[in-house]
């Protein structure tokens, strides 16, 4: 909202923006800014001709129209893209939370079964480290996550 | 003749009223194409960024929440991929020579001077890209100030701000060019 009482900088300010069109210009504004015309100084009407200039120009521009088979194209996708949505929103908001909540829980199950399986098969070769060798125990230490290692042999 | 308001059309075409898809399609796709056209001023590319709103509103709409206008709405998203091509091509251009453009007019462009359009056209192209953004909804596409601002995301005094700037440098370059 404009606190100051519209005056002769305004409209300068307006044609500077909008041109000289008065249907260019804000909607709020136009009827103060027509006003204001009435009392145009020579400076007002300057820029009124300079930018009547730009306005018949710009004005004179064809618009670009898309080829209507763009219209078909699209309309002929937009089933796909609905129901490559369809798989989410169509399951209720609340569903979905639990849903994910439930693949968390049951991802997070099979990582605990399979990391505790695959540690006690790990912790049973490491109670016979003689019969693995050099080799056996290289393997080793690549399979275990690195804060198991120590500092020293990452130095 | 019945009125049907915009969040009812919406509505419809979420739940897949193909008239409620194609009045929505007809009615906004002009209008980003020709928003994508004068900002990356290429046909082809106008066409995907038109192709790649709709889709992206289709998306959208059974989520859709009318706290703007679904123009506003796309017009914002097609302005951001044209920002984002404009970027890539300028990054592309760095390396690339391009090709020589066909310096003769475009079919759009016949009017009683096709030269003075054609040079229009090309000093609006070489606007700051903020500048022949406002420019194009405003005074290419008369969209009215609050929805140009909220398009581009800027305040109403920042709009008018690029806006001035951009019809001064235009008039500016023309005058220059019919100066002997």
């Amino acid at each position: 909202m404009r606190d100051k009482p519209f005056g002769e900088d305004r409209l300068l300010d307006l044609i500077a923006a909008y041109g000289a069109s008065p249907t260019a210009w804000p909607e709020a504004e136009r009827v103060s800014a027509e006003s204001c015309l009435q009392l145009a100084t020579q400076e007002v009407q300057d820029r009124l001709s300079e930018a009547r200039l730009l306005d018949r120009l710009i004005g004179s521009l064809e618009p670009p129209e898309p080829d209507p088979a763009l219209f078909e194209r699209i309309c002929a996708a937009v089933p796909r893209a609905l129901s490559d949505d369809a798989e989410g929103p169509s399951v209720p908001m609340g569903l979905r939370v639990r849903l994910n909540i439930g693949a968390v829980v049951a991802a997070l199950g099979i990582g605990l079964i399979s990391g505790y399986a695959a540690a006690s098969e790990k912790a049973t070769e490491f109670v016979v480290p003689d019969r693995l060798g050099e080799q056996g125990s290289w393997y080793l230490e690549q399979d275990l996550p690195v804060w198991m290692i120590g500092d020293e042999e990452r130095l | 003749m019945s009125f049907i308001s915009e969040a009812d059309e919406i509505r419809r075409a979420a739940g897949g009223d193909r008239g409620a898809q194609s009045a929505l399609v007809r009615r906004h796709m002009p209008v980003i194409y020709r928003v994508a056209f004068r900002l990356l001023r290429d046909p082809a590319e106008a066409e995907d960024v038109t192709q790649e709103t709709c889709l992206r509103a289709w998306k959208i709409l059974p989520a859709w929440e009318p706290r703007a206008k679904f123009s506003t709405w796309a017009c914002g998203v097609a302005l951001n991929l044209c920002r984002d091509r404009l970027r890539r091509k300028k990054w592309v251009l760095l390396d690339v020579v391009p090709e020589q453009t066909d310096p003769s007019p475009q079919p759009h462009q016949h009017m009683e001077s096709a030269d003075a359009v054609r040079r229009l056209m090309d000093h609006v192209a070489a606007l700051p890209p903020r500048q022949r953004e406002a420019l194009t909804l405003c005074a290419f596409e008369q969209m009215g100030n609050k929805e140009a601002a909220a398009i581009m995301s800027v305040s109403v005094h920042a709009l008018e701000g690029l806006l001035g700037r951009a019809r001064r440098t235009l008039r500016r370059a023309l005058e220059k060019e019919t100066r002997p």
